[in-house]
């Protein structure tokens, strides 16, 4: 069991003043079996409690409706999560053809069709002449997702401001660079043309290790492996997912998992700022 | 009214390659036809061109008008055609008709219920699950989600013609809040004046019940724990080209006509505002389509919608009607497979046919249109309002060439049937002074709530007032009949 804090700010600052406006934030940690949230406060600044409910994943959706006139707006989150650890070396007792069985049987591709079923931010394009490691029977899946993983780790460069939330993984693939919500795209989808369930997710990443986007919320991508369920993947660091990492939400793409969504009524520009900490609770 | 022997309606000259629905022969009307018939003919042609004037002035004192949109043009505002002789369908035959359209619509509503649950009908191959999950129209913000009642369709819209053969064919199902019904409540309290005698002798069955009948339905679907429901009907505002039947419904139904802006959301309710500060509202009757219902989830540029609609929604707090997402099933490659769904979900024969379908997406069938295109109405699944259809035998070899680099190039995205005969109706045509053929189709209305249905009786006749057109779409510069079912 390891203990982490975290502190999540948003700040946005707006020209000119903004009459109404809706916020979304999805930035609270999930609630599931390998986490658990012993701490939670947040502030914001049109000084009102935040509404929580569930978004369409289920997933803790903070929202507030403000209408009154405004030219910033502020969001803190300060919370405690326990996380267990987990071996991401899981073994599975079926066959790589059994696997195969089941991955491709019809049922299988129905009930999961969410997280097979094609983007606009995963829509892999069709002449992009790079040869992926495609995934047959005889190959184990996990297996097969660790090779990939490795792959597109190799593939793609981490490559902050390079691409930003709406870059089609085309370009990504032109450029061969990325942010960690690209290395995740690219995952997905090549995961997704080979018919195999996966889903974006975002999340907390430890600082202070090494690990590359921990600076900002971070993005990887969970597979699902039968008999074991849903197993994260994280290849902007060619790494499993394990107790450094914090789950938020999991939904097709960025977009079902965007931070924070804001509808306005302004003029003006804006500028925003995030500042994220996560910290291991002896670090503090 | 001096008539010197001679009857207006004896020299219309019958459809001869069509059904015609009015007469057996030249001068020989109908039975359902004959007191209809002999009035009109008791007229002279100034008497019923003054009547019909009279009707068409009714409709502009009352702002009944539609727009047309073509590119690069200004919208154009336009009163609806419409033409006095009114379609008459008799009893036994409107039963059939009642029949068929209330069975698929139960079908098409458990049909939803499934694809956005359980998922058998796609697990047991009846309804290819590709089909479903590739349609824009296909919601994940509606999976695993249960509507108020488990209703989704609360109104629907069932396009249907004759053809030759007299038999009623299915051409489409509208299941996103269809137009239409404004113009034949419109319509009937117009004629009703008009042909006040005709009317009462023939006992047509009352449509004026049509506002009320929806008000009840949409209160049957209100959210737990509401009493008396707060309905509002959403518009997207005066531009939109149904603006006029928005707030006629609303204005029939006594309940607040708003707009996106007039609403928000709060601690997921939505409220409207009003002079006496914040009202919660309960139940939309949204005429906004799915895209611009809300910005948070939708299109983010949409400035028609209420931002947090969908989280209120699926929290239970406010009941959509028509529910998002109904548009997969309406979709014309989906069509196809209703007679399927009909027999998978209620173990019924469909009572209406189906006009046989090509969909492109599928090999056998993209071949046989390529190669018989001139044969073959070609439609785009997820238009409406009649726009991108092209009809094969009224293209140049030019033209055709031109559809099929179009289908080709997006497979999923067409459909094709044969050429059907649309029946045809006497209409009187303005230009030449007299009776002509024309072709009709028939819009019938129906509702679903929980544990209630209702189909007006009657609906929209629209006529293609140009000779040999088969496009009967009012954008596409169709009118309309009013049209009487006999008691």
């Amino acid at each position: 069991m390891e203990t982490f804090y975290i502190e999540y700010t948003i700040e946005n600052n707006y020209e000119k003043p903004v009459k109404k406006a809706n916020f979304g934030l999805l930035i609270l940690p999930a609630k599931n079996p390998f986490q658990t949230i012993k701490e939670q406060s947040m502030c914001c600044s049109d000084g009102k409690e935040s509404f929580i409910s569930p978004n369409i994943f289920g997933f803790d959706l903070i929202t507030h409706y403000i209408d009154k006139p405004f030219t910033r707006f502020l969001f803190k989150l300060f919370a405690t999560v326990e996380v267990k650890k987990l071996n991401p070396f899981q073994i599975t007792t079926l066959s790589p053809l059994e696997e195969f069985a089941i991955i491709t049987s019809v049922d299988y591709q129905i009930d999961n069709h969410l997280f097979l079923t094609s983007t606009s931010l995963t829509k892999m394009p069709w002449n992009h002449g790079i040869w992926f490691p495609v995934y047959r029977s005889e190959q184990s899946l996990f297996d097969y997702l660790l090779e990939l993983n490795n792959f597109i780790y190799k593939l793609l460069s981490y490559s902050p401001q390079s691409t930003n939330v709406d870059t089609p993984i085309e370009e990504v693939l032109k450029i061969k660079k990325g942010v960690c919500q690209d290395f995740a795209h690219v995952f997905i989808s090549v995961c997704r043309e080979n018919k195999i369930p996966a889903r974006y997710v975002s999340g907390y990443l430890i600082q202070g290790d090494a690990y590359i986007g921990a600076s900002q919320l971070h993005a990887w991508v969970e597979v699902l492996i039968p008999e074991l369920g849903w197993v994260g993947f994280d290849a902007t660091n060619n790494l499993l997912v394990d107790n450094n990492y914090i789950k938020i939400a999991h939904g097709t793409d960025y977009r079902d998992c965007s931070p924070i969504v804001g509808v306005l009524e302004t003029a003006g520009q804006q500028n925003s700022k995030h500042l994220v900490i996560v910290k291991n609770q002896q670090q503090q | 009214m001096e008539s010197n022997g001679y009857r207006i309606l004896d020299s219309y000259k019958p459809g001869n390659a069509h059904f015609d629905e009015v007469f057996i022969d030249s001068g020989k009307p109908k039975e359902h036809y004959q007191n209809t018939v002999d009035h009109f003919n008791k007229l002279t042609l100034s008497d019923y061109e003054r009547i019909n004037n009279e009707v068409k002035s009714s409709f502009f004192n009352q702002g009944i008008t539609f727009a047309v949109y073509a590119e690069d043009k200004k919208p154009d505002e336009r009163i609806f055609p419409f033409d006095l002789f009114p379609r008459i369908i008799p009893k036994d035959e409107w039963q059939e008709l009642e029949n068929g359209v209330l069975q698929r619509n139960r079908a098409i509503n458990l049909f939803l219920n499934d694809i956005y649950h359980k998922k058998l009908i796609l697990k047991d191959k009846v309804v290819p699950a590709d089909l479903i999950f590739s349609s824009k129209n296909y919601l994940k913000e509606m999976v695993d989600f249960t509507p108020p009642g488990g209703i989704y369709t609360h109104v629907s819209g069932t396009d249907l013609i004759k053809h030759t053969d007299g038999k009623y064919y299915i051409l489409e199902d509208n299941l996103r809040c269809p137009s239409g019904v404004s113009y034949v409540l419109s319509n009937r309290l117009a004629l009703k004046k008009s042909l006040f005698d005709l009317f009462n002798k023939l006992k047509a069955k009352a449509v004026y019940q049509y506002p009320e009948q929806l008000l009840e339905i949409l209160k049957t679907v209100k959210p737990k724990n509401v009493d008396v429901p707060t309905v509002v009907v959403v518009t997207p505002g005066m531009y939109n080209s149904a603006y006029f039947e928005h707030s006629f419904l609303a204005q029939k139904m006594g309940v607040p006509l708003v707009e996106g802006r007039d609403l928000f959301v709060e601690k997921n309710f939505v409220y409207m505002k009003t002079i006496y500060g914040p009202q919660k509202v309960d139940v939309i009757y949204r005429r906004v389509d799915d895209e611009f219902l809300d910005p948070m989830h939708f299109r983010k540029d949409s400035m028609l919608g209420v931002p947090g609609l969908m989280n209120a929604y699926r929290a239970g707090n406010v009941t959509l009607a028509n529910a998002p997402g109904t548009g997969v099933a309406d979709d014309k490659a989906v069509y196809n497979y209703v007679p399927d769904i009909i027999k998978y979900y209620l173990n019924e024969e469909p009572i209406l046919n189906n006009v046989k379908t090509y969909h492109c997406d599928r090999e056998d069938d993209l071949k046989y249109v390529l190669e018989n295109i001139d044969k073959l109405v070609v439609k785009p699944v997820d238009e409406s309002g009649g726009y991108g259809i092209t009809i094969g035998s009224t293209l140049t070899s030019e033209e055709i060439d031109a559809v099929k680099v179009k289908i080709k190039a997006d497979t999923r995205k067409y459909i094709a049937q044969p050429i059907m005969s649309l029946s045809v109706h006497a209409t009187y045509i303005e230009d030449n002074k007299e009776f002509e053929p024309r072709h009709i189709d028939l819009r019938t209305f129906s509702l679903l709530g929980k544990n209630s249905e209702y189909v007006l009786k009657g609906g929209l006749t629209r006529v293609a007032l140009k000779r040999g057109n088969l496009i009967v779409n009012s954008s596409q510069g169709g009118g309309s009949k009013d049209t009487w079912v006999l008691d």
